[in-house]
């Protein structure tokens, strides 16, 4: 087990836990995702991580491990902290280490964040995607032991987005520093995290490794926060099935087979979205009617048809379950949703 | 001319002047939008006006004033047109840091488009709710300054219930018979007070206010905001601080050899600067715990919603007298001193610093969050961190940078509230005792402001414009020293080991 770098000891922020409600917590040197709709916290705990601001009860210890000459912690924040009378090329020199241990000149990471043609141009003639690229790559260059990242690449558009991601997770890599960001991209997070802290109106909802967040994912909401998934109640599925399936699969361990005359579901309505296909389904004995995300099939099943659903369950599932089925405690890692 | 009818042309300036206030602010905030290199010598433009001071402006105009004696329309609409010019860049402030209404300029606009489907009664409502909302701060801001105008009003002739009751005070009216008299423009003063501090309560807190976006504002004309600059830095810079440069620099050699004079000058000034020094030390103190007790930590909504309320009315309650009017505190103060509980209190600075430190605190208050300094900053927080580096250049890059991001901007503000306080003519007339002990011994000392007003009145002379022009100049060199020293300073006390 990696040592805690963040230890949260019953921490709240904002009056009466407004903003985060009595967090305890332990955030290790893996990479670490923080999830959670608008307003759940995850900027509020980005910032008492990164020691702007205080808890108003309860504690936060950090215990980092830099290298001799390097900084302890930096961190991009949402409005990305720039400095307004600085150019983009001191941003970056600044924050060098006097013996770099990426080999990289100021020009070459202004090179990578595309910032070249504004080396010399102030935070005030950015745009808001320039600005946050800069944040990035200031952070980066600092070479810090521990970084954190608020949303940080919120304003970029998602074709380039991916080549960033790979720049930070390089870079936190050859420091072998830990790396704590927020997002709303479920592939940034699928990527790039091992582990994952979901946060819902101030409060933990889960953590854990992002594997078990995919597959045994506490309720519907955290669910959604990793992209799209099907969600069965216990009366969902017709009896004989029920025991074999768990209750949130991921569409592409749903295949969706028509079943000519047998099929224990009679199909209602049938879309595409790209490489998915949302059904809405009839189970014939109980008549209940479910929605099903799988993958396309082709061709299309027609409306009245009747199909059978088949789970595959993914590799990483079986490895997910088999290490719980181990350790005899499938929540051990789980804040209490109820919390 | 009679008090009451001194208040009614208070009264009719004040109003008048709120009024144009809105069109006119709007177009010199727009000026504030500008990004690249234009603009912070813009916003000192738009800004700097508030800054004159109004015994310097008076003085430089006084001379023509008088030779308008027998056409006071002119004096009247000249002194009417100065004031709205100086006191047009705090609506431009309450412009920018009042709270959002309830009916945002995008609600308003939706409402109208639904045409005449909508009834009068609800599109009143709305606009009442929203675009009066939005402007109210600012009319109220510029109505109370320019209701309380005194030093301009007072060395142009002009007819003011603040130049009446000064007079009245300074001649030995009891300062009960002047605070009774004084109970008639107070209350002017706190009907727009009392609407002005129950919206800024109800529509939110401050923070909410530094997050609103200038550029979703409805806008005025730039190029009408750019002539009213203009002409304001003209009116209430450069041409009273010419023409007494021009009337000093024939005089500085009658001042020179006048060593009696030279002396008591510089005993003035340094009463004056440590006046001025230790108010802005405590406004600006105190204003930092007034804007922390209402700052973020507060969502809507909150388990302490009344909690919230009482920390907001609280902070208004401690910017109201300040808002009110150096004179009404000055006054309030000095009738305090009367009860033999606080009689001690006469013979000492302690009531002139806490009428200052009153009359400064909204002040502060306002110029933080104009410029931002009421609270932490995320890249103050990351020159902090840069700071803990273990190489020593990237740490004292670190510290340079929490000097720039914050720290400077602190010293900036404590400036403007040196030389606000350290200029305060009515505190110096009514509260500095007249002589302090100084190493055992007695002396006599009038705080330059109350000098200054005094030779004034008998007309402009080359010794005088000389210790006026040296009344910017002294405390300007002073600052500019403070500002070349202070960062090393800053680097040198910062330097210890942090963590994050």
């Amino acid at each position: 087990m990696p040592h805690a770098v963040w230890k949260l000891d019953h921490a709240s922020l904002g009056r009466g836990g407004s903003r985060l409600n009595d967090i305890s917590l332990e955030i290790c040197s893996r990479p670490t995702a923080l999830l959670g709709c608008s307003g759940a916290g995850k900027s509020s705990l980005l910032s008492l991580l990164a020691g702007f601001e205080r808890p108003v009860s309860g504690s936060i210890d950090f215990a980092p491990q830099p290298a001799d000459g390097q900084l302890p912690l930096f961190w991009s924040p949402q409005d990305h902290g720039l400095w307004p009378h600085l150019t983009a090329e001191e941003h970056v020199a600044h924050v060098r280490p006097q013996s770099p241990r990426i080999n990289r000149s100021v020009q070459e990471w202004l090179q990578l964040a595309d910032l070249t043609n504004l080396a010399s141009a102030p935070p005030d003639h950015m745009s808001q995607g320039e600005r946050s690229r800069l944040s990035l790559i200031r952070t980066l260059a600092s070479e810090a032991w521990a970084m954190l990242f608020d949303e940080p690449l919120v304003h970029v558009d998602s074709g380039h987005s991916i080549g960033y991601w790979n720049l930070i997770r390089e870079v936190t890599t050859q420091l072998d520093g830990p790396l704590v960001y927020s997002t709303h991209d479920p592939e940034s997070v699928l990527r790039f995290a091992e582990h994952v802290v979901c946060l819902d109106a101030g409060r933990v909802v889960f953590s854990g490794p992002v594997n078990q967040l995919y597959f045994e994912p506490p309720d519907r909401e955290t669910a959604a926060l990793l992209g799209p998934y099907n969600w069965f109640a216990d009366d969902d599925l017709p009896p004989g099935t029920r025991t074999d399936w768990p209750r949130c699969v991921r569409p592409f361990e749903v295949s969706v087979i028509d079943d000519g005359e047998s099929g224990p579901f009679r199909v209602t309505g049938a879309t595409t979205i790209g490489g998915l296909m949302e059904l809405t389904l009839q189970c014939v004995e109980t008549q209940a009617a479910i929605s099903i995300s799988a993958l396309t099939s082709n061709p299309l099943p027609s409306v009245g048809a009747l199909v059978r659903l088949d789970f595959q369950p993914a590799r990483a599932r079986q490895v997910t379950i088999g290490n719980q089925t181990d350790s005899g405690d499938r929540d051990h890692d789980r804040a209490n949703p109820d919390d | 001319m009679s008090f009451h009818e001194a208040c009614d042309w208070s009264l009719i300036r004040a109003t008048v002047a709120a009024l144009l206030a809105v069109p006119f602010s709007r177009s010199l905030s727009r000026l504030l939008t500008t990004s690249g290199r234009w603009k912070i010598p813009l916003a000192i433009l738009v800004l700097s006006p508030l800054l004159a001071p109004e015994l310097l402006v008076g003085y430089g105009w006084s001379s023509f004033a008088l030779t308008q004696l027998h056409h006071p329309v002119i004096n009247h609409w000249l002194y009417f047109g100065l004031i709205l010019l100086k006191f047009l860049p705090a609506g431009v402030i309450a412009r920018v840091c009042s709270p959002p209404p309830p009916v945002s300029a995008m609600a308003s606009h939706t409402d109208r488009l639904l045409g005449p489907r909508r009834s009068r009664r609800r599109a009143l409502g709305i606009r009442l709710r929203g675009e009066f909302l939005r402007e109210l701060p600012v009319a109220g801001v510029v109505f109370l300054l320019v209701f309380q105008e005194f030093e301009i009003a007072s060395l142009m002739q002009i007819p003011a219930w603040t130049v009446h009751l000064f007079d009245s005070q300074t001649v030995g009216l009891q300062p009960g018979a002047t605070f009774c008299r004084m109970l008639v423009p107070v209350a002017i003063e706190f009907l727009v007070l009392v609407p002005l501090i129950h919206f800024c309560l109800r529509v939110g807190s401050l923070d909410a206010a530094r997050s609103q976006e200038l550029e979703f504002r409805p806008g005025g004309s730039m190029s009408l905001g750019g002539v009213i600059a203009l002409l304001a830095f003209l009116l209430l810079w450069v041409t009273p601080l010419g023409l007494i440069a021009a009337s000093g620099l024939r005089g500085i050699e009658s001042f020179t050899q006048n060593r009696v004079l030279v002396q008591s000058f510089a005993l003035d000034l340094s009463a004056a600067i440590v006046l001025g020094a230790g108010s802005a030390i405590l406004a600006l103190s105190f204003s930092r715990i007034l804007l922390h007790s209402v700052s973020s930590d507060d969502s809507p909504g909150s388990s302490s919603n009344s909690g919230q309320l009482a920390r907001g009315v609280m902070f208004w309650l401690c910017m109201a007298p300040g808002l009110a009017g150096s004179l009404v505190v000055c006054l309030a103060i000095l009738l305090s001193i009367q009860i033999p509980l606080l009689q001690p209190l006469r013979s000492t600075i302690i009531p002139a610093v806490f009428a200052l430190t009153l009359f400064a605190l909204p002040r502060a208050v306002l110029v933080q969050l104009l410029i931002g300094t009421g609270r932490r900053s995320e890249n103050g927080h990351l020159a902090e961190l840069l700071s803990c580096a273990p190489d020593a250049r990237r740490s004292s890059r670190g510290m340079r940078l929490m000097w720039a991001t914050e720290a400077r901007w602190l010293f900036i503000t404590g400036c403007v509230i040196f030389y606000w306080a350290m200029m305060n003519l009515t505190a110096a007339t009514f509260l500095c005792p007249p002589t302090v002990s100084i190493f055992g011994s007695s002396m006599g000392v009038v705080p330059l402001p109350v000098r200054l007003y005094d030779m004034m009145h008998f007309g402009r002379n080359g010794p005088l414009s000389m210790m006026a022009l040296l009344s910017v100049v002294v405390p300007g060199i002073l600052m500019i020293g403070a500002g070349w020293l202070l960062p090393g300073l800053y680097v040198r006390l910062k330097r210890r080991p942090a963590r994050p």
